[in-house]
C-alpha cells in the first residue's frame, strides 16, 4: 500500500510548514526503531508500536495507542481520526489520488530531545539477557536434575529409565571395588532409611557369619556401635579398614568388665608399660578314675608367659636334641636343626604337627627282643604292644627248633642264661616272658623314654600299664596373630639363630620349660608408636578385630574349672 | 586520596582478611587426619566445608546489603572489597574441603559452579577497574544523555539541510539517519559493530538501491557520497549547501563513535553480571543440596 | 464631582490582612446595626486576594506559624488554593463586608480624621482612618500603550494548558515572562517580546531554556528583540500588535496578549502617602508603632507590607488595627507567646515590661520600634542560665511544667531555654547562623585558633555575628556566664532585621569588621583600641565574575574576605592559570602591603563576594601595635606567595580548580564528587538516596559537569549562605549543626528555594507511592524495585497533600553517613570539604 505522510512543522515566526513522503511497503510501522516506516520517539513508544495495514491499525508487544481520546490496541481508521502515539499524533486526512492512506504528523518536539536514545537499544539490560529469570531456571534445573529426579526414583519408587540422573549423583566418591562389584548402583543397599548412618545390618546381610569381638565373656556390647566406624566406603583414596590405633584404644585404654567378673587388660601401644605382658594359652591334662585306670581330660589354662610351664606329659628336653654331640641326624648324621621337626605350616604362624613315625622313630625305634632286631612294637596302642610281645614269644617257645637255635647262640653276659631256657611247657614261659618284657618296655627302656607310665601293679598284665596321653597347644595365643615367616630373618640371624633369638631351645633342659617369649622380647624391635631403631606395630598388625578360628576353636574347650 | 578502589579499599585490609582465611584452610588441611585419607569426610573436611558454606552464603548477600540502603557501620565499598578479597579465598577454602577429588556428582557440581562464579567475578574486577576510566576517556567529559541530544540536534540539522539537495542527496542523507544503528542485540554492543546502512541512488549509473540499502559502516560511505557529489555542484548555494551537510556528517560521525564504544565498555562492563549472578543462585541450590545430601546418605 | 463618600475606615487591598480588618469593621457595624457601613473595602483586582489567586492551581496553603491563633471573623485553616479562596467569597457577602472590586486606588493624601482616596477611576473617598493591606508584589505594570485593555491582553497567567493553538505574544524579559513563553510554546505559536538584546534579568536555567528554544528551528518559540509594543489594535476576535522593531514597525496578528512587565512595587505608592521609609533598600519596611500606625497618623499598614508575609498573621492584624482604630487597646494575639519566651526567667515581670527593659538594655536595639522588637523577640528563642544549684532545677521544673501544657499544640511555641552556668551555647566548628544579644549577664568567647583568645561580652553586647554575615563555622566557644539572659535570633529574622534597620545594620557590620580585624592582626588587643582603625576600612561587595584586583596593578590595599570566595590566578604562555582558592576569614592581596606594592596575581569573586578593604594607613596602624601579631602575618604571606607559586608550576592543577569553582564550590561545604575512573554507573547513589529519602531521589549521577575524571553531579552543595534559605515563608529550610541544609515538614511547597537554587537540586514532587518490599522484587521482580519510580504516579493523599521542595539533606540524622556515598560498591562517590579540594586535584597530578 503506498502511505503519504504529511509531517506538520511550525516555523518560528509562527506559520506552518508541510513535508510530505510517500512510503510504500505493505505495512506501514510506527515505533522507535530507526527502520520503522515511521520514527516516533518518546516514554512508552515501542520499538515497533504499531502497524497499519490497510485501514486497520494494529498494536504490537502489548503497546496502545490513543484514538479519538480512547485507548486502543487495534482501531479501525476512518478520515478524520486522531491518533495519538506518546505524545506525537497522527490525523488520518483525504487521501489523495494514488494513496491508500495519508496521515497527517504533528511531532511534540519536547519530548524527542530527551527520548532520543530510547530509540535504540543501548544497554544489555534491554536484550534478552537477564538476571532474576535465568537464576531461577538454572536454579530449578539443578535442584530437579540433582535431587528431585534421583530422590523420585529412589523415594518413590519409581522405575528408573535408562539415562536418567539416578541417585548415584549423591555418591561422594568410587566403592570399593568388590561392593561395587556386589551391589552396583544401588545406593539402596547400604543407605536404608533416609538420614539414617549405614546400620551394620545392612553390612552383614552379606557378611553373615562373622564372629563378633565382644564374645559372650564381655559384658560391654555397643562399645564400637557400627561397622561403619571402622569401614568407611566412598572413602577414596584410602582403603576400607581403618587402621588407626585409637579406635582400639578408645575402648581398651580402660579395663573393660568381663562377664566372669573379671576385667580386660588396659592396652594404649605397644610398650612394656603400655601394652600387658603376654599371657599363653596352655592346655593341661586332668585325670579321673575310669575302670582300673584313669580317664584324662584336657582344659587350658591361661598363665601369664613368664614362669609358665607346658605339661604336655611328653619328654622332650630341647638342649639334648640341639647339642651336635648327643643327637645327630640320622640321615645327614650332622647336629639337628629346629627345621627337622617344626614346618611352618600354611598359615604362617603356625607348625606343622610333629609325629612319632616322622620325626622320632628313625632314633627311638621300638625293638624289644634283641635275637629278632626286626620285630618292633606298634606305636601308639599299649594293649597292642603287650599282645604283639606275648604273641611272639609263644610262637618263639612252641618252636622245637627255637630252643637249638637258642642253643648255639652265644650267650649274652647281661642275661642269666637260665632264663633262655625253657623248662616245661612253652604257653608257660611264653607268659613269664611277656610278663618280664612288658614291665622292661613300660618301665624300664622303651615308651617310658619319651612317656609317662601308670604302672598300677596289677597281676593281670593287660590292665596294669597306662601310658599317659600327650596333647600341646595349637595357639598359645589365640588373640594374636604372628607371622613366622617374616621373623626368619632377621637383622643379624639366620635359620636356627633367628628361631633362637625368641625361643630358647638349645638351654632348655626340662620339657616343661615354654619357649614362648615375652613382650620385652618384641619390643627389643617392634614399638607401637613411630621410632627411628623400632618397628612400628599397630594393633591389628597382631590383633583382629574380628576373632580368628583360634580363638574360636579354642573357645570349643572349656576353661579349667 | 579521598577516593581509593574497590582493592585499595583501606590500605587494601580485605587483602589480609582474605590470606589469613587461605592460611586458616590450609592449616586446618594440614593437621593430622590419623590413619584417614584427606577428603571431606574428615573432621578437617567438615570444618573447612562450614567455612566454605558460611562463606558462600554471606558472599551472596551482597545482592541484598547493597540495596539495604542507610545501613550504618559498614559501606558498600567495604563489603564490595571484602567479597572480592574473600571470595578468592573462598577457591581454596573449598578446593581444599574436596581434596582434589572431582567427580560426577552433585558434590563436584557445586564446587565446579562456585569456580565458574568466581571465574566470573574475576572478569568483573576487572572490567569495574579498567572500564571505567575508558568510558569516561571515549565520554571525554560529556554523559551518554548530552550525546545524544548532540546526535538528535545534528540529525535534525542533517535532515533540514538535507532537504534542499537534490533528491538522491536527500534520500541518502536521510536514509543514513534513519538507518543509524546503535547498540542493538548482545553482540552488537559487546563487539560495537556498526549495522547501519543508507539508501544509494545514483543518477549517473540509474542503478537505485532503495530496495537493499548498502552498508554505511561508521557513516563512511554516506559522507563519500556527500563528498563525491561536491565537486559536480553547480551553483553556489548548493555547494555551500553541502559543505554544511559535510561537517554535519563528520560531526555525526564522530559523535556516533563516541556512543557507540561508550556502549561497547558498558556493556563489557555488564555483562559478567549476567552470569555472575545467576549462577550463584545455582551454586546456592547446589550447595544445598550438596550439605542435604551428605546427610540424607549418611 | 459630587461630594465624595465619607468612611470611618477606608482598608485598601482585600488581601487576607484587608478582608479581616473588613470583616472586624462589619462586626461593629451590626453590633450597631448602622444603616450604612462606616467603611469600605477597596480592591483593584476583580476578584479577591489577588496574590493568593495567582497561585497556581491547588496548591496547599499552610496556615504558618502553627503556633499562632488565628483571631479573625474571617475563618482560615490550611488547606488548598481553592477551598481558601471559596471560604472567603462566601464569607464576603455572609457577613455582609462592603467591598468595591475593580477599585484601584491612584494616590491617598491626607492623615487622620480627613484623608482622600482617589480612585484610578477619578472618583474620591474621604475617609478617617486608612488601613493599607496592598501587600508586597503590587499592580502589573501595563503595557502602557493604547489597547492595553483589551479582553485578551492579560497580566498574569494561571494555566498555559487553557490555551492551544493561537499565536501569543508574551512581552517582557523577565523570568516570569520566560516561564510563561516556554510553557505556552508546547501548544501555542508564541512570540517573546524582549525591549533589550538580551535577556539579563533571567536565572540561567530559564536563559538556556529560552535560547534554545528560539535556536530551535522546530519549536514554537521565537523572539523579537529590541522591540517596543507600540499599540495594540482589536481585529475581530484577534488583535494586531503593533511593534517597532530594529528592522522597522511590524504588524503581527494575535489571539493574545501577556503583559509581564513586573509589579509597580507599592512603595512608591505608600511613600506617596507621606510615609517614611528608614532607608532606600527595596526591601526596607515601614517604620510603625505597636499599633502598626505609620508616621502618618491614621495611617495603619498591616500584612507582608509591614513585614508580616504569613497569612495568619495579616489577618490577626487586620483585627486587631480595627479594634485599635476603635479605641480598644486590646493585647495582640501573640501576647502568650512571649509570656512563654520570658517565664523561665529569673524574675516575673509583665511582658511588656520586659520588652522594653531589654530594648533600652540593648543599644543597638534602642531605636528599633517596639513592633519589630517585639516581632523580633517573638521569632527568636530566650535562653537564661542559671548556676548550677536548686533555682536551675526549679527553672527547669517550671518549663517542664510549661511543655507539660502545651504539648498537644502542634508545633509547640518557644519557650525559655534553660541552661547552665559555664554551658557551651555553641562550639568552634560548629554550623550555627543564629544571631545572640546579651539581655543580661556575661558571655565568654574563647577563640578557636591559635592565639586562644578569650573575650569577655558583658550586658549589651551581641555575638554570633561572623557566622550570621559570612556563613561559615563558628570561629570560638561561646561559654555562659552567671545568670546571663540571652536573644538568639535566626538568620532569617536578623536579616530582614538589617535590611529595614540602618542602625542595626551598621552595628552588626562594624563589629564584624572589628572582630575580624582582631581576629587577623590583632588578637591581643581589646575591641575599644581598634575602634578608630576600624571606622577607617571599608566594606566591599563584588558580584559574581567581578575583578578584585588585577596581575601587575600597584596595590594599596588587602582584603579580608567576609564572605564568598575568590579565585587568584596568574598570566602565563598557557593563559591564566589559577594559582589559589581563597575563602571567607581569609586575605588577599597583602603581600602588596608588606612588600613589593605590585599584584602577583588576578583576584576574581568566584561567587557574590563581600570583603573588608584594608588600607595602608590602617594595614600599618594595625601592625604598628605592640600587640600585632606582625611575624604571624607574615609566615603567612610567605606561605601563601610559596603555594602560588607552586601552583603556577602545575596549570591543570589549577585547571581542576577552576572547573571545582565554575561549579559552585567556592560557596559549597559539603558536596557530592563523583570519580568518573571508578564510576560504573550503576545508580547506586541515586538508588540510595530515593530508598532513604521517601522514594525521592534529590541527586541526579548522570547530569552535572565533568572534568578529566572529576564529575559534580547534580545535587546539593549546602552552601555556606544558602540561597534556598533566602525566602521560605514558612521558614522550613534550616542548617545542621554539622552543616546539612535540609527542609523540614512545615514546607508549603511555594517553590520559592527551587527558583533561588542556582545549581537546580532542588524539585518540587508530590511523595511517592509506597514499594512493595525489597525481597519481593529482588526474587519475583514486584514492584519497581530500587531507587526513584520513574514517572510514577502520585497517591489521591499525595496529591491532595501537594508537592513539596526536596533537596539533599546529606542525610542528616541517618547514622553511617550520606547514602549515597556508603552505597557506592566502588568508592567513586565521595562527599568532599572545602578543605579537601586541593586533595581532589591532587590525584590529578
Amino acid at each position: 500500500m503506498d502511505v503519504l505522510l504529511r509531517e506538520v512543522r511550525r516555523r518560528a515566526d509562527g506559520r506552518s510548514e508541510y513535508i510530505d513522503t510517500e512510503i510504500g511497503g505493505d505495512v506501514f510501522t510506527v515505533g522507535s526503531a530507526p527502520d520503522c516506516a515511521l520514527q516516533l520517539l518518546g516514554d512508552g513508544i515501542g520499538p515497533r508500536h504499531a502497524g497499519i495495514r490497510g485501514a486497520s491499525l494494529q498494536c504490537e508487544g502489548g503497546h496502545r495507542v490513543v484514538r479519538n481520546g480512547q485507548s486502543t490496541a487495534k482501531a479501525k481508521l476512518s478520515l478524520g481520526d486522531v491518533v495519538e502515539i506518546g505524545g506525537h499524533r497522527l490525523t488520518v486526512i483525504e487521501a489523495p489520488a494514488g494513496f491508500d492512506l495519508a496521515i497527517e504528523l504533528l511531532r511534540d518536539a519536547s519530548v524527542e530531545a530527551s527520548a532520543y536514545e530510547s530509540a535504540f537499544k543501548t544497554d544489555l539490560e534491554q536484550t534478552w539477557l537477564g538476571r532474576r529469570r535465568p537464576a531461577w531456571i538454572l536454579l530449578v534445573l539443578v535442584l530437579i536434575a540433582s535431587f528431585a529426579v534421583p530422590f523420585a526414583l529412589r523415594y518413590m519408587k519409581v522405575e528408573s529409565p535408562v539415562g536418567v540422573v539416578t541417585d548415584v549423583t549423591w555418591s561422594s566418591g568410587p566403592l570399593l571395588p568388590a561392593h561395587q562389584l556386589a551391589m552396583g548402583d544401588d545406593c539402596s543397599a547400604c543407605h536404608v532409611a533416609p538420614f539414617q548412618k549405614v546400620t551394620d545390618a545392612a553390612c552383614q546381610t552379606c557378611h553373615e557369619n562373622l564372629a563378633d569381638h565382644f564374645h559372650d565373656d564381655l559384658e560391654v556390647d555397643g562399645a564400637v556401635e557400627r561397622c561403619a566406624v571402622c569401614h568407611r566406603e566412598h572413602n577414596e583414596p584410602g582403603t576400607l579398614i581403618v587402621t588407626a590405633d585409637s579406635l582400639c584404644v578408645d575402648c581398651h585404654e580402660t579395663a573393660q568388665p568381663t562377664r566372669g567378673g573379671g576385667r580386660t587388660d588396659v592396652a594404649t601401644g605397644f610398650e612394656i608399660d603400655v601394652h600387658p605382658a603376654f599371657d599363653a594359652h596352655l592346655l593341661k591334662s586332668v585325670a579321673r578314675p575310669a575302670g582300673t585306670g584313669f580317664f584324662y581330660d584336657w582344659r587350658f589354662e591361661v598363665t601369664a608367659v613368664a614362669g609358665a610351664e607346658e605339661r604336655s606329659n611328653l619328654k622332650f628336653p630341647h638342649d639334648v636334641h640341639l647339642d651336635p654331640e648327643k643327637v645327630q641326624s640320622t640321615s645327614t648324621a650332622e647336629a639337628l636343626v629346629c627345621g627337622d621337626c617344626h614346618q611352618l605350616s600354611a598359615d604362617k604362624e603356625h607348625f606343622q604337627v610333629i609325629t612319632m613315625e616322622q620325626h622320632c622313630r628313625s632314633c627311638h625305634d621300638l625293638r624289644f627282643d634283641e635275637t629278632d632286631p626286626e620285630r618292633e612294637l606298634p606305636h601308639g596302642e599299649p594293649l597292642e604292644a603287650i599282645l604283639a610281645i606275648e604273641g611272639h614269644f609263644l610262637k618263639k617257645y612252641s618252636d622245637p627248633d627255637g630252643y637249638k637255635a637258642e642253643r648255639v647262640k652265644r650267650r649274652l653276659p647281661d642275661r642269666p642264661v637260665a632264663d633262655d631256657r625253657c623248662t616245661g611247657a612253652p604257653y608257660t614261659c611264653a607268659t613269664r616272658k611277656t610278663l618280664t618284657e612288658s614291665i622292661n618296655q613300660f618301665t624300664v627302656r622303651g615308651c617310658v623314654t619319651c612317656h609317662a607310665v601308670e604302672d598300677n601293679g596289677s597281676p593281670d598284665v593287660y590292665s596294669r600299664f597306662q601310658v599317659l596321653p600327650i596333647r600341646l597347644a595349637v595357639d598359645y595365643f589365640p588373640g594374636a596373630r604372628f607371622d613366622h615367616f617374616s621373623h626368619m630373618t632377621q637383622k643379624d640371624a639366620r635359620g636356627d639363630d633367628a628361631c633362637l633369638t625368641c625361643h630358647a631351645a638349645d638351654t632348655a633342659a626340662a620339657s616343661e620349660a615354654l619357649l614362648i617369649p615375652d613382650i620385652d622380647n618384641c619390643v627389643q624391635c617392634h614399638s607401637g608408636s613411630a621410632s627411628a631403631d623400632r618397628v612400628v606395630l599397630g594393633c591389628i598388625e597382631c590383633h583382629a578385630y574380628h576373632p580368628g578360628s583360634a580363638l574360636t576353636a579354642l573357645r570349643e574347650m572349656r576353661p579349667l574349672p | 586520596m579521598i577516593h581509593e578502589n574497590l582493592l585499595r579499599y583501606r590500605q587494601s585490609r580485605y587483602l589480609w582478611w582474605g590470606l589469613a582465611l587461605i592460611a586458616v584452610s590450609f592449616a586446618i588441611y594440614a593437621l593430622p587426619t590419623g590413619s584417614q585419607p584427606r577428603n571431606g569426610g574428615t573432621w578437617q573436611g567438615y570444618a573447612l566445608g562450614t567455612v566454605g558454606a558460611l562463606l558462600i552464603v554471606w558472599l551472596s548477600l551482597l545482592g541484598i546489603r547493597k540495596r539495604r540502603y542507610g545501613g550504618a557501620g559498614s559501606t558498600v565499598q567495604g563489603w564490595a572489597s571484602a567479597h572480592v578479597y574473600l571470595g578468592t579465598a573462598l577457591l581454596v577454602t573449598a578446593t581444599l574441603h574436596s581434596a582434589f577429588q572431582i567427580g560426577w556428582n552433585v558434590h563436584s557440581l557445586a564446587y565446579v559452579l562456585m569456580c565458574a562464579v568466581i571465574v566470573s567475578g574475576f572478569y568483573g574486577v576487572y572490567a569495574y577497574l579498567s572500564n571505567p576510566r575508558k568510558m569516561s576517556r571515549s565520554r571525554a567529559g560529556g554523559s551518554r544523555e548530552s550525546l545524544f541530544a548532540d546526535l538528535f540536534a545534528l540529525d535534525a540539522e542533517g535532515r533540514r539541510l538535507a532537504e534542499s539537495c537534490d533528491a538522491e542527496v536527500r534520500v541518502a542523507v536521510e536514509s543514513s539517519i534513519a538507518r543509524t544503528q546503535l547498540g542493538g542485540g548482545v553482540l552488537a554492543q559487546l563487539t560495537g559493530r556498526d549495522g547501519s546502512r543508507f539508501v544509494r541512488r545514483d543518477a549517473s549509473t540509474g542503478t537505485t538501491t532503495a530496495s537493499a540499502p548498502v552498508a554505511n559502516a561508521n557513516q563512511v560511505p554516506v559522507i563519500d557520497f556527500v563528498a563525491a557529489r561536491l565537486p559536480r555542484a553547480t551553483k553556489r548555494a548548493e555547494a555551500s549547501n553541502l559543505q554544511d551537510l559535510l561537517a554535519v556528517l563528520t560531526r555525526r560521525q564522530a559523535v556516533l563513535k563516541r556512543i557507540r564504544s561508550d556502549i561497547r565498555l558498558q556493556a563489557a562492563l555488564k555483562i559478567w553480571l549476567f552470569v555472575h549472578v545467576p549462577l550463584t543462585i545455582a551454586l546456592l541450590g547446589a550447595l544445598v543440596i550438596h550439605i542435604l545430601v551428605t546427610f540424607l546418605y549418611w | 464631582m459630587s461630594d465624595a463618600e465619607r468612611f470611618q475606615i477606608i482598608v485598601i487591598g482585600s488581601g487576607p490582612a484587608g478582608l479581616s480588618a473588613a470583616a472586624r469593621a462589619a462586626h461593629y457595624d451590626q453590633q450597631r446595626n448602622a444603616s450604612r457601613p462606616s467603611y469600605v473595602l477597596l480592591e483593584s483586582f476583580n476578584a479577591h486576594a489577588k496574590t493568593i489567586q495567582r497561585y497556581q492551581k491547588g496548591k496547599h496553603v499552610m496556615a504558618e506559624p502553627g503556633y499562632l491563633d488565628l483571631r479573625s471573623d474571617m475563618q482560615f485553616g490550611e488547606g488548598s488554593r481553592e477551598q481558601i479562596l471559596d471560604t472567603w467569597r462566601d464569607a464576603i457577602p455572609a457577613q455582609q463586608v462592603n467591598i468595591r472590586f475593580g477599585a484601584e486606588v491612584k494616590k491617598v493624601t491626607g492623615q487622620k480624621g480627613d484623608f482622600t482616596v482617589e480612585l484610578t477611576s477619578g472618583e474620591r473617598l474621604l475617609g478617617e482612618h486608612v488601613v493599607l493591606g496592598i501587600g508586597l508584589e503590587g499592580n502589573p505594570r501595563k503595557l502602557g500603550v493604547k489597547g492595553d485593555d483589551l479582553p485578551n491582553v492579560q497580566y498574569h497567567l494561571d494555566d498555559p494548558a487553557e490555551f492551544e493553538d493561537e499565536t501569543i505574544i508574551v512581552v517582557g524579559a523577565g523570568d516570569s515572562a520566560i516561564e510563561n513563553a516556554l510553557a505556552l510554546a508546547k501548544q501555542n505559536d508564541v512570540i517573546i517580546v524582549n525591549r533589550r538584546d538580551e535577556f539579563s534579568r533571567a536565572k540561567e536555567g530559564n536563559l538556556n531554556g529560552v535560547l534554545a528554544a528560539i535556536s530551535d528551528a522546530n519549536s514554537r518559540l521565537s523572539c523579537l528583540y529590541n522591540t517596543q509594543t507600540t499599540v495594540v489594535e482589536p481585529d475581530g476576535a484577534r488583535m494586531i500588535a503593533v511593534m517597532e522593531t530594529p528592522e522597522g514597525e511590524r504588524r503581527i496578528p494575535c489571539d493574545r496578549i501577556i503583559g509581564r512587565l513586573g509589579g509597580v512595587p507599592p512603595r512608591a505608592f505608600v511613600a506617596a502617602a507621606g510615609v517614611q521609609f528608614p532607608n532606600d533598600r527595596p526591601e526596607a519596611i515601614p517604620e510603625l508603632t505597636d499599633k502598626y500606625e505609620s508616621n502618618v497618623t491614621g495611617l495603619y499598614i498591616i500584612g507582608s507590607l509591614a513585614g508580616y508575609p504569613l497569612i495568619k498573621q495579616a489577618m490577626n492584624q487586620g483585627y486587631d488595627v480595627v479594634e485599635f482604630i476603635n479605641g480598644h487597646d486590646i493585647k495582640p494575639a501573640d501576647q502568650p507567646l512571649l509570656e512563654y519566651q520570658f517565664l523561665g526567667l529569673p524574675f516575673e515581670r509583665e511582658v511588656n515590661e520586659l520588652l522594653d527593659l531589654f530594648k533600652r538594655r540593648i543599644p543597638m536595639f534602642a531605636e528599633l520600634n517596639a513592633l519589630a522588637f517585639r516581632e523580633l523577640v517573638i521569632e527568636s528563642t530566650v535562653l537564661a542560665s542559671y548556676p548550677g544549684d536548686g533555682l536551675a532545677a526549679e527553672a527547669v521544673a517550671k518549663m517542664n511544667a510549661l511543655d507539660e501544657r502545651l504539648k498537644d499544640r502542634n508545633p509547640r511555641p518557644r519557650s525559655t531555654r534553660i541552661i547552665h552556668e559555664g554551658e557551651y551555647i555553641y562550639r568552634a566548628g560548629e554550623f550555627g547562623t543564629s544571631f545572640f544579644t546579651i539581655a543580661a549577664g556575661e558571655v565568654e568567647l574563647t577563640s578557636a585558633d591559635a592565639s586562644g583568645t578569650v573575650t569577655r561580652l558583658a550586658q549589651g553586647q551581641f555575638f554570633g555575628e561572623t557566622s550570621l554575615l559570612s556563613g561559615r563555622p563558628r570561629l570560638e566557644d561561646a561559654k555562659a556566664g552567671a545568670n546571663c539572659i540571652l536573644v538568639e535570633t535566626p538568620r532569617r529574622t536578623m536579616l530582614k532585621l538589617m535590611n529595614s534597620n540602618e542602625s542595626v545594620r551598621r552595628g552588626i557590620d562594624w563589629i564584624f569588621v572589628v572582630r575580624e580585624l582582631q581576629r587577623q592582626f590583632a588578637p591581643y588587643s581589646r575591641i575599644r583600641d581598634l575602634r578608630e582603625v576600624a571606622d577607617g576600612v571599608k566594606l566591599r561587595a563584588f558580584r559574581a565574575g567581578e575583578t578584585v584586583f588585577k596581575e601587575g596593578d600597584v596595590g594599596d590595599c588587602l582584603h579580608i574576605i567576609r564572605s564568598g570566595g575568590v579565585t587568584l590566578t596568574r598570566a602565563s604562555r598557557a593563559g591564566s592559570v589559577v594559582v589559589a582558592e581563597v575563602r571567607g576569614g581569609q586575605r588577599i592581596g597583602d603581600m602588596a602591603l608588606m612588600g613589593d606594592p605590585v599584584r602577583r596575581e588576578t583576584a576574581t569573586a568566584t561567587v557574590a563576594l563581600e570583603t573588608i578593604e584594608v588600607k595602608r594607613p590602617q594595614f600599618l596602624a594595625l601592625v604598628g601595635r605592640e600587640d600585632a601579631s606582625i611575624e604571624r602575618l607574615q609566615r603567612e604571606a610567605s606561605r601563601g606567595a610559596t603555594v602560588s607559586a607552586a601552583m603556577a608550576g602545575q596549570p591543570e592543577v589549577g585547571a581542576v580548580m577552576s572547573f571545582l569553582m565554575d561549579q559552585g564550590l567556592g560557596e559549597a561545604t559539603n558536596v557530592l564528587v563523583i570519580r568518573d575512573d571508578l564510576c560504573i554507573g550503576c545508580d547506586n547513589c541515586e538508588k540510595a538516596c530515593a530508598e532513604t529519602h521517601d522514594g525521592i531521589t534529590r541527586l541526579d549521577r548522570s547530569a552535572g559537569s565533568t572534568f578529566g575524571d572529576i564529575h559534580v553531579p547534580v545535587a546539593c552543595r549546602h552552601c555556606e549562605q544558602p540561597h534556598c534559605m533566602k525566602d521560605c515563608p514558612p521558614n522550613a529550610i534550616h542548617r545542621a549543626a554539622d552543616g546539612q541544609v535540609f527542609i523540614d515538614s512545615s514546607c508549603i511547597g511555594c517553590g520559592n528555594c527551587e527558583s533561588n537554587c542556582p545549581y537546580g537540586v532542588i524539585e518540587l514532587a508530590y511523595d511517592a507511592p509506597k514499594k512493595p518490599g525489597l525481597l519481593s522484587w529482588l526474587l519475583f521482580g514486584r514492584g519497581p524495585g530500587p531507587g526513584e519510580e520513574a514517572n510514577y504516579v502520585p497517591s489521591a493523599a499525595a496529591k491532595a497533600k501537594g508537592k513539596k521542595a526536596r533537596k539533599c539533606d546529606a542525610c542528616v540524622g541517618i547514622a553511617g553517613g550520606p547514602a549515597c556515598v556508603s552505597a557506592c560498591p566502588t568508592g567513586a562517590a565521595r562527599r568532599v570539604a572545602p578543605a579537601q579540594f586541593i586533595d581532589l586535584v591532587a590525584i590529578e597530578r
